[in-house]
């Protein structure tokens, strides 16, 4: 779907027809197995597992049955955690949202403690996200079942348990492979992801949570983008009046950060690795420590370095080049703005270069000698050997690093967050001066509790970098013509 | 082009190679000067007992980049020291962030591989669509999702336990390396250099698939296997944010070594007087990272290239 | 591969079960949660309970947590909070009505509570927001805004008037300021916000008097109000007047000699008094400062003395709503020894707690007498704070949300940019005249009463004398 928007509306016709008539196929394709199937292949469609005690695959059999009356047992028991219920009741809280806390209980006449939104919305997404694995693990059963009718109608024997086992090292080996990743994402990462989609359509705050008259959230449809983009509330002016500068910032952010590291970083590797120069590995010693040392330690360094009274302060007083300290990282409401723009681009080439750098020296020492080899014998100099193979190669080589690094300059959270923290601020949760859409995203979310409006900034940040990386990132050569380096 | 002398065309290209190389030193050390001096500070001020006029140590940042007064109280300070009333349990937090990190180097690097190995290797339908799956999820800022990693976690015990707080270390294990698998891209990279035809030969000779990733493809991947371990290694050693939240900031015995030194500054449990002490920590943590990534750092160098090229 | 997961999982249970051995079960434990800097003595304390009541069937859990934060935590996620926590009392309001705390039954400790405090106190710890009036607090340590400042520096007679604080200053060095505020939230800068006449202690300033909300009963446009801001608007440009902490911090700005005094809380006490060395401390009450013909505003006139004013604040223990059976029973058995007189004087001793009880200024001499050991600076410490009493404010509670919103939604931060009359956002000069500092006076008082910003278009041309 997002691929498709992206390359334009002829396509985009044919990925629908495309998509509709596989779905007609996979239809016809199940009643074709509820009609042909055997006897147990039909009451697979109801009973999970039928089909194969039918054919005699009983380890199969029962652990398809097991999944389903468990599924079918934590849907209708819903089991609860920390006063929260998964099951039919969490798909009831999820579609009706709020609740007021501290009912009290009809027995004990105890008051209970106060029910808790997010997890509301968390068990809600789980029991759906249960729900498809039951369809999942249905549609599975009832194959499975097919399959082995079709093995018998072979004269073959289905298969046995160990088997299957056996296919999972073979023929289906990525299903091995990849099915621990893709589980572990689907909790931690999708689900989460989607917890947090939806936090833009409801009225979920911490500080209307405890306002008055306020049930815990309830669904508040696209009314928090409606606000953002008309400015409706004051809230949403404020948000509205800075979405573009900071998207600004971040992008002029990204390049410079990108483009400084990259560069600077080729240059210096060439240095490095000039002929006849000896120390070459004190040298990059000397760079590739900040790339060793944990980010958050040679940050923090940096700043207190440069803070009022630490040492750079100290030396340009002395030096009387400055009678004030300088709030170089913008700390302090009244800095000057442009300097803790400047500052956070150099100290992000301080960091950067090393990673280029190194990245560089391993790409020079792999460039195929018979380039040069051909250059020399066309008689070209050094330098423009360099110009027209070195630099071409280098580039050409690390265009999908380029756009990587490009989009995780975006998202890059801790040198703003360490350095500056976003300032020089404006007042609240408004953004201040250096923030990036990320920093600002965690002012409003984590400091301030605005989470529903904070998913709607993200949700517009993820649709801004989404829509570049499908662009560049599909139209590259390592995405399209991946097979032909092999 | 010329007729004149080929040596005195020789010897002034000699010194102007000289000159070249004279110039790129002066640059190289200066550049290098710049890089060493953060860190160098750092350094110094973990090592700084200045004392004030009343004959106390001063903690906080000041002008002087050398110490007026090495010494080693810093660095005893961490082992015995008590942060506004809570036990700062600095070798516990060490022994913490270890634990967690090397159960998380395991269980990513074991991740990362078999995904990288199918998504290289392996043609199956989906591949594609999963490769650009794990590329969009990866684009929605990750606190965002932090919240809803907490709670799951939660009911499951494993965070927010009153109980059993040991049990977070675990929770942040499993965080940690859930979404592992989703930064294949490196080590498919590397994948991608081994030729195929290792491969296709192996199933001629009727190799399983298993077989081949165990026996063909691993033992030709040790840089990118020392890479992907490196980098999950040292995860745990940089994260402040997310380990603060799944642990829970009341459960300083359980913290890990960033959590514990980002708090002695910037929290409420922190003091500005804690910052030379907060330099010898950064001391202990950085020698053994640094010694394991400059013992480890050609194989992060083929690492790096491999994921650039081909990522 | 196998090998890996097998490593892995013992790894795993390794793990598990070292965390299963290192704690016991819930059941029989209270978890406490007090602020850091009285962890230690209270970890003492409960244990010295413990051994003296044998039979009280549960043990205790201290654990450290800021209280500044501990509501937040506990709104955030009740079940992994403590049973018994303290916080500071203007949070009192929102975890009743969220209904994250239950009320005190006991009658021994309601006894003390109401014998023991004074009558502030007593109204915020009661609260009616969760249907009927029900006690819900108990207060143990009070607090209040002071000024510190350096001896090396400033004499004791300099520091009772910020004009001697500049002129203290201005010895120093041209450019070295006389004071500076620890923070720009509403707590650690509301000195002008609650300033008052220092002869008749009245001001004009009305923060939901009575602790209703009705017509008049909040009002922040008086002439007090604007006469505060014009001042502090001109100690903002005066060389030597008051100064904003830097980035450094203002420990820094005190270490560095950029600034001779700080305005904050004993919380700040040890960290200032590592600044600029324990005997070199020096402690008073808020300063007053006089008006001027250029400060002056209606009936706030020249010549007026202004004191700087404080939130008369309380730390309350509360009760996690989850509690029930014999454990809510012993829980404020724990909490009635905690917050007893004489836990609370000890508290003094060990970490500078001012008490919350009344009339413990006038037991300060015997209490000295009887602990020598006492430095002098906690004595005048708590002496600062009891007689900023005078001066303070007890916070108001309409709703659960109002001491929120005071915090919050851009009411400090307007304050700010009201005293600097610089708006960062749009780089431009702002309340530079009386109608302007009234109007946004007005907007912040919006804020206090609606929690939200006024629109733009509803501020009326001309300000209402009264609002509802």
């Amino acid at each position: 779907m997002a691929k498709a928007k992206q390359i334009g509306a002829n396509k985009k016709r044919n990925w629908f027809l495309r998509t509709w008539d596989n779905f007609v196929f996979k239809l016809e394709e199940f009643g074709k197995r509820f009609v042909d199937g055997s006897i147990g292949t039909k009451l697979s469609h109801f009973v999970f597992g039928a089909g194969n005690f039918y054919h005699k695959q009983y380890i199969k059999g029962a652990l398809f049955l097991l999944l389903q009356v468990g599924i079918i047992l934590f849907m209708v028991l819903c089991p609860s955690v920390n006063g929260e219920y998964y099951g039919y009741k969490a798909l009831v809280n999820l579609a009706l949202g709020g609740s007021k806390g501290g009912e009290f209980d009809k027995e004990t006449g105890e008051q209970l403690p106060p029910s808790d939104d997010k997890l509301r919305l968390l068990f809600g997404l789980v029991t759906i996200a249960v729900i498809v694995i039951f369809f999942i693990i249905w549609l599975a059963n009832i194959k499975s079942s097919y399959k082995a009718d079709l093995d018998v109608k072979q004269g073959k024997k289905p298969t046995t348990f160990i088997e299957d086992l056996k296919e999972l090292l073979d023929t289906r080996f990525h299903l091995l492979m990849l099915t621990p990743t893709l589980v572990a994402a689907l909790v931690f990462t999708l689900l989460p992801t989607i917890f947090m989609i939806c936090m833009a359509f409801t009225t979920y705050n911490d500080f209307d949570m405890t306002a008055e008259n306020t049930t815990l959230f309830y669904w508040n449809g696209v009314n928090n983008f409606v606000y953002m983009f008309t400015g409706q509330s004051q809230l949403g002016k404020e948000i509205s009046a800075r979405f573009f500068p900071v998207l600004g910032w971040t992008f002029l952010w990204a390049i410079f950060a990108t483009f400084t590291c990259y560069f600077g970083g080729i240059i210096l590797a060439i240095l490095i690795n000039k002929k006849g120069l000896m120390g070459k590995k004190i040298f990059r010693t000397a760079f590739v420590l900040t790339i060793a040392i944990p980010q958050f330690i040679s940050l923090l360094a940096v700043r207190n370095l440069f803070s009022s009274y630490g040492p750079v302060n100290t030396l340009l007083q002395n030096m009387g080049l400055i009678s004030e300290p300088i709030g170089f990282f913008g700390l302090n409401d009244n800095d000057n703005e442009i300097l803790a723009k400047v500052m956070v681009i150099v100290i992000n080439m301080w960091l950067g270069i090393p990673y280029t750098m190194l990245m560089t020296s391993g790409i020079l020492m792999n460039i195929p000698t018979d380039l040069y080899e051909a250059g020399q014998i066309d008689g070209a100099s050094k330098t423009k050997m360099f110009w027209k193979i070195t630099l071409p190669y280098v580039i050409f080589v690390t265009t999908p690093y380029l756009i990587g690094s490009f989009i995780g300059n975006i998202n890059s959270f801790n040198t703003i967050f360490l350095l500056t923290g976003g300032g020089p601020t404006y007042s609240g949760y408004k953004a201040g001066g250096t923030d990036l859409l990320v920093t600002w995203l965690y002012k409003l979310t984590i400091e301030n509790g605005e989470y529903n409006t904070g998913a709607v900034i993200g949700i517009m940040t993820f649709i801004i970098t989404a829509t570049i990386t499908l662009i560049t990132y599909t139209r590259s050569k390592a995405y399209n013509e991946e097979d032909t380096f092999q | 082009m010329s007729t004149t002398a080929p040596k005195k065309k020789y010897r002034s290209q000699k010194a102007a190679k000289r000159a070249s190389l004279a110039a790129s030193y002066v640059v190289l050390t200066i550049l290098s000067l710049i890089w060493i001096i953060p860190i160098l500070w750092i350094v110094l001020t973990a090592f700084r007992n200045d004392l004030n006029e009343s004959g106390e140590i001063i903690g906080t940042v000041t002008s002087n980049f050398f110490p007026n007064r090495p010494g080693f109280q810093n660095f005893a300070d961490l082992f015995t020291f008590k942060m506004n009333g809570v036990e700062f349990v600095f070798l516990r937090w060490m022994g913490n962030t270890l634990l967690v990190s090397v159960v998380c180097c395991i269980l990513s690097t074991f991740l990362i591989l078999s995904v990288a190995y199918c998504i290289s290797k392996l043609r199956f339908k989906m591949r594609k669509g999963f490769m650009k799956f794990s590329m969009i999820l990866g684009l929605f800022p990750g606190f965002m999702s932090m919240i809803a990693i907490y709670y799951l976690l939660k009911s499951i015990g494993l965070s927010g336990n009153p109980d059993n707080p040991a049990l977070s270390l675990v929770g942040l294990m499993i965080a940690y390396s859930a979404g592992a698998g989703m930064g294949f891209q490196v080590a498919k990279g590397f994948f991608d250099v081994i030729p195929n035809s290792l491969v296709e030969s192996a199933k001629l000779d009727g190799c399983t698939n298993f077989k081949i990733f165990w026996k063909i493809i691993l033992p030709l991947s040790k840089p990118i296997i020392i890479y992907t371990a490196l980098m999950a290694f040292t995860g745990p050693w940089m994260d402040f944010i997310f380990a603060k939240v799944i642990i829970g900031s009341t459960n300083t015995a359980y913290w890990t070594v960033s959590v514990g030194l980002y708090s002695m500054l910037y929290s409420d449990k922190g003091n500005p007087d804690y910052f030379t002490k907060f330099a010898a920590g950064c001391v202990m943590v950085g020698i053994p990272i640094t010694a394991l990534f400059m013992f480890l750092q050609r194989y992060y160098v083929e690492g790096v290239t491999a994921g650039a090229v081909k990522g | 591969m196998k090998k890996t997961r097998l490593l892995g999982s013992f790894v795993l249970f390794g793990a598990t079960v070292l965390g299963l051995a290192s704690c016991g079960g819930s059941e029989n434990k209270i978890v406490l949660w007090v602020g850091e800097e009285s962890y230690e003595f209270y970890t003492q304390a409960c244990k010295e309970y413990l051994e003296a009541n044998t039979d009280f069937g549960f043990t205790v859990e201290v654990k450290s947590q800021d209280t500044g934060t501990a509501a937040a935590q506990v709104i955030a996620d009740a079940t992994a909070a403590a049973d018994v926590f303290t916080v500071a009392h203007d949070n009192i309001g929102k975890l009743v009505q969220g209904k994250y705390v239950k009320p005190i039954t006991n009658e021994e400790l309601t006894n003390q509570i109401n014998a023991d405090n004074p009558q502030p106190f007593i109204d915020v710890a009661y609260s009616s927001l969760a249907g009927e009036k029900q006690l819900y607090a108990s207060p143990y340590i009070s607090q209040a805004l002071f000024l510190m400042y350096d001896k090396r520096s400033v004499s004791d007679t300099q520091a009772a008037s910020f004009e001697g604080l500049a002129e203290a200053a201005k010895a120093k060095g041209a450019k070295v300021k006389g004071w500076t505020v620890t923070g720009t939230d509403g707590f650690n800068f509301s000195f002008t916000v609650l300033a008052r006449n220092n002869e008749t202690k009245a001001t004009s300033l009305k923060l939901f008097e009575g602790g209703v909300k009705t017509k008049g009963s909040c009002w922040f446009q008086g002439d007090d109000e604007v006469a505060s801001m014009k001042w502090v608007q001109k100690a903002l440009k005066d060389p030597n007047g008051m100064m904003w902490a830097s980035d450094a911090g203002w420990y820094q700005d005190i270490q560095n000699g950029a600034t001779v005094s700080v305005i904050g809380g004993a919380w700040h006490f040890k960290t200032f008094s590592n600044s600029v060395g324990s005997e070199n401390v020096g402690i008073a009450k808020i300063p007053t400062y006089t008006l001027t013909s250029e400060t002056a505003f209606g009936t706030a006139a020249a010549g007026t003395v202004m004191r700087g004013g404080t939130f008369a604040d309380c730390k309350c223990f509360m009760i996690n709503a989850r509690s029930a059976g014999s454990k809510y029973v012993a829980e404020q058995k724990l909490i009635q020894y905690l917050s007893s007189k004489a836990i609370q004087d000890k508290s003094f001793i060990a970490c500078n707690n001012m008490p919350a009880y009344k009339g413990f200024a006038d037991k300060l001499d015997m209490i000295k007498k009887e602990h020598p050991e006492l430095s002098d600076n906690s004595i005048k410490l708590a002496r600062a704070q009891s007689d900023m009493g005078e001066y303070g404010l007890a916070q108001p509670f309409i709703n659960g949300t109002l001491n929120t919103y005071y915090y919050s939604k851009g009411g400090p931060e307007l304050y700010k940019v009201m005293a600097d009359q610089y708006d960062t956002s749009t780089k431009k000069e702002v309340f530079l005249t009386d109608a302007d500092i009234q109007k946004g006076l007005y907007r912040i008082q919006y804020i206090w009463q609606h929690g939200k910003e006024i629109d733009e278009k509803l501020i009326p041309a001309t300000l209402p004398a009264e609002i509802d």
